[in-house]
């Protein structure tokens, strides 16, 4: 494959960045560890260093790709090279990320998924012209090429132009929205106790002569008043932490448009890293809209989608579809983005004798934890009433569970503490379960499992605890042996 | 729609088992298991035992542990298996394949002939010695596992969820969305 084409030369420098920054860390932590470098850590890295340089250069040098018509074809590897073919109708996903390196340059990096396979994308072409990444797209994502005879070919072609030219939906994220949003992300969490780590480790920073002066007197500060400064300390990290992932949340989603083109859906987003991800609607397996309880109580929701590839890490493995919409319109909004999906449904709640499960299930632990710490130390009594939240955070996943089903859609919902409602076509759905344990036999109640593919191979989404009488119902609802049966039953009466 | 739902619901109950057991011998098979893994928790109370000579733990919790273990060898060589066995059905139809499964919780699950991507025969060495295989059957998310059956049984369901997997209409194309 000669005729195949190499990425931008700027490739040989961006390959040569993100590596040196995936060293970054164990430099750092090799710093921390042994005090300091020595001539030997020196030696080490400017190996490194050099053995990155060599591989970026040469890795540009190996590495072409070939979209035709109906294949991406790519070519790569330093000593043994390999061949990729990726046929145009397996694709799943096509994601076009410009990230700060490729700002730079005015460039993109394109990844291509297909079904299955794990985690690694099929294809990722580093350092890419726009206007070449948008030349494959077309070449990759269009439909109708391939049917059809050459005239049709042509007026087709014209057809998907216009069509991709005029978005038939678009959304975007309000200013205003997106701030909320961040203000109500639940990373803080983990912003703060990464904050909390780092806190833990500043002693070890402060050079030796300094420690002994600074450190003691704070240290004197700290036991004259503990208790505020402590508490001050814990507020401080917390606005820093609040504030760190209001600032996270707003480069990852800043300028976030949705955008329905013909069969396609067009995700762009991010402040510092623009990503613009293409998804077929009808690859689509899943749609969940989910609510944390502070957004719930601001009548806001964030719309994920599952599909067999284009899902990133950071929200595991899913897409985001709509960062923040109001819950009260957003079946209005996805109505233009999915047509084809369904979201009216009447919901069937759970029966009322399964509430003591979603009770005791959520009060058994915290209950002996607080109860043998009561035990040991009496004056912490008062906190056993802290068992009430997980009460009434039990009385509440109760409340909130339920499903449904219509003709081709089942409808699950359930909070552990997002409430998350989550929508699958029966035709995405590989398997249904439903399950019952021994309690759950003497209560009559089961509970009902459906796996659908996403980025990784599978998730499964589940309610529990569902009266007997619905699971089995919802079990018939996807038996594709009682389908014929009940279709024909309908047809006599 | 919701009127046809409670009519349903009415009906209630899960239909009939699915009407085919694995094999008997998976009885030894389980039993054999189950006692290698009861000898593995012999561990604790043999490792209390010499706890209890070096620091004068006391007696009373030996005899706990010792019978402790005792139910559950008993349990693992011979209720689980026997239970398991019972509770394992399946059937193989032209439209899909239903298992029923489990020992303490137990799993109807329904796999559409459709959504097969691909089904083996395995056999390991213990497998082999009692001429048994197992049936796994692989959808695009999960993978099922029907066990011990024997080795001619096996390759028929093989063949015939192979077969029927081919024919199924995708209905991904087919079903109005």
């Amino acid at each position: 494959m000669n005729q195949g084409r190499r990425m931008h030369p700027a490739a040989m420098l961006i390959l040569f960045l993100s590596r040196i920054r995936e060293l970054l860390l164990p430099l750092v932590i090799v710093f921390f560890f042994t005090g300091g470098f020595n001539n030997y850590a020196l030696w080490i890295f400017g190996a490194f260093f050099v053995f990155i340089l060599v591989t970026s250069v040469w890795q540009w040098f190996v590495y072409r790709y070939d979209a035709r018509e109906q294949e991406l074809e790519v070519q790569q590897g330093y000593f043994i090279k390999k061949h990729r073919y990726i046929r145009r109708e397996r694709i799943q996903s096509f994601d076009r990320t410009a990230g700060v390196l490729q700002r730079m340059f005015g460039l993109v990096k394109v990844k291509v998924e297909t079904a299955g396979g794990g985690q690694a994308p099929e294809v990722e072409i580093v350092a890419l012209q726009k206007d070449e990444a948008e030349r494959i797209r077309r070449l990759l994502l269009k439909e109708g090429i391939n049917s059809g005879d050459e005239e049709n070919l042509e007026e087709e072609n014209l057809q998907a132009r216009t069509d991709e030219e005029l978005p038939s939906f678009r959304w975007h994220l309000p200013v205003g929205w997106l701030m909320l949003m961040a203000a109500t992300s639940s990373s803080i969490g983990i912003v703060f106790s990464a904050l909390l780590a780092l806190l833990s480790q500043v002693e070890q920073l402060i050079p030796m002569a300094w420690r002994e002066t600074l450190f003691d007197q704070a240290i004197g500060v700290i036991i004259t008043s503990s208790i505020l400064f402590l508490a001050g300390i814990a507020v401080f990290v917390f606005l820093a932490a609040w504030i760190i992932s209001i600032a996270m949340t707003a480069v990852k989603y800043g300028r976030f448009s949705a955008e329905k083109r013909a069969d396609e859906i067009l995700l762009q987003r991010g402040l510092l890293e623009r990503r613009q991800l293409t998804l077929k609607e009808h690859r689509i397996t899943a749609v969940r809209i989910v609510q944390n309880p502070v957004r719930q109580l601001f009548g806001f929701c964030t719309v994920y989608v599952e599909s067999a590839g284009g899902g990133s890490e950071d929200e595991q493995q899913s897409t985001v579809l709509l960062p923040m919409a109001k819950r009260a319109t957003v079946v209005a909004h996805l109505e233009r983005l999915l047509p084809q999906f369904q979201f009216e449904h009447e919901q069937t709640a759970l029966p009322q004798r399964a509430l003591p499960r979603f009770l005791i299930r959520m009060t058994v632990l915290p209950l002996l934890i607080l109860g043998l710490l009561a035990y040991f130390t009496p004056a912490s009594f008062w906190l056993l009433g802290l068992s009430g939240l997980f009460a009434l955070l039990g009385w509440r996943q109760f409340k909130d569970s339920g499903s449904a089903s219509t003709n081709h859609y089942v409808f699950l919902q359930r909070r552990v503490l997002q409430l998350s409602l989550v929508i699958i076509p029966r035709h995405k759905v590989q398997d249904a379960t439903a399950s019952q344990s021994l309690l759950q036999r003497q209560m009559k109640l089961n509970t009902y499992t459906v796996s659908v593919q996403n980025t990784t191979s599978g998730r499964a989404f589940s309610v529990r605890d569902l009266d007997e009488g619905e699971a089995s119902h919802l079990l018939a609802w996807y038996s594709y042996h009682n389908r014929l049966q009940h279709d024909n039953d309908l047809y006599l009466h | 729609m919701s009127t046809m739902m409670n009519n349903d619901h009415t009906g209630g109950a899960m239909r009939a088992a699915p009407k085919e057991r694995i094999s008997k011998k998976a009885l030894p098979v389980w039993r054999f298991k189950g006692g290698l893994e009861s000898l593995f928790f012999l561990a604790v109370p043999v490792g209390y035992y010499f706890l209890m000579n070096a620091f004068q733990y006391p007696l009373w919790l030996m005899y706990v542990l010792s019978a402790a273990w005792v139910l559950w060898a008993v349990s693992l060589t011979f209720i689980i298996p026997a239970v398991r066995w019972r509770r394992w059905r399946y059937e193989i139809l032209e439209e899909e394949v239903d298992l029923q499964y489990g020992v303490i919780i137990v799993r109807r699950t329904l796999i559409p002939m459709s959504r097969v991507q691909h089904v083996d025969t395995e056999q390991g060495p213990i497998y082999r010695r009692y001429k048994l295989s197992a049936v796994t059957i692989s959808t695009a998310a999960t993978i099922h596992q029907i066990p011990a059956l024997t080795e001619e049984v096996a390759a028929g369901i093989r063949d015939r969820i192979s077969n029927l997997a081919e024919t199924a209409e995708d209905d991904d194309t087919n079903e109005p969305r």
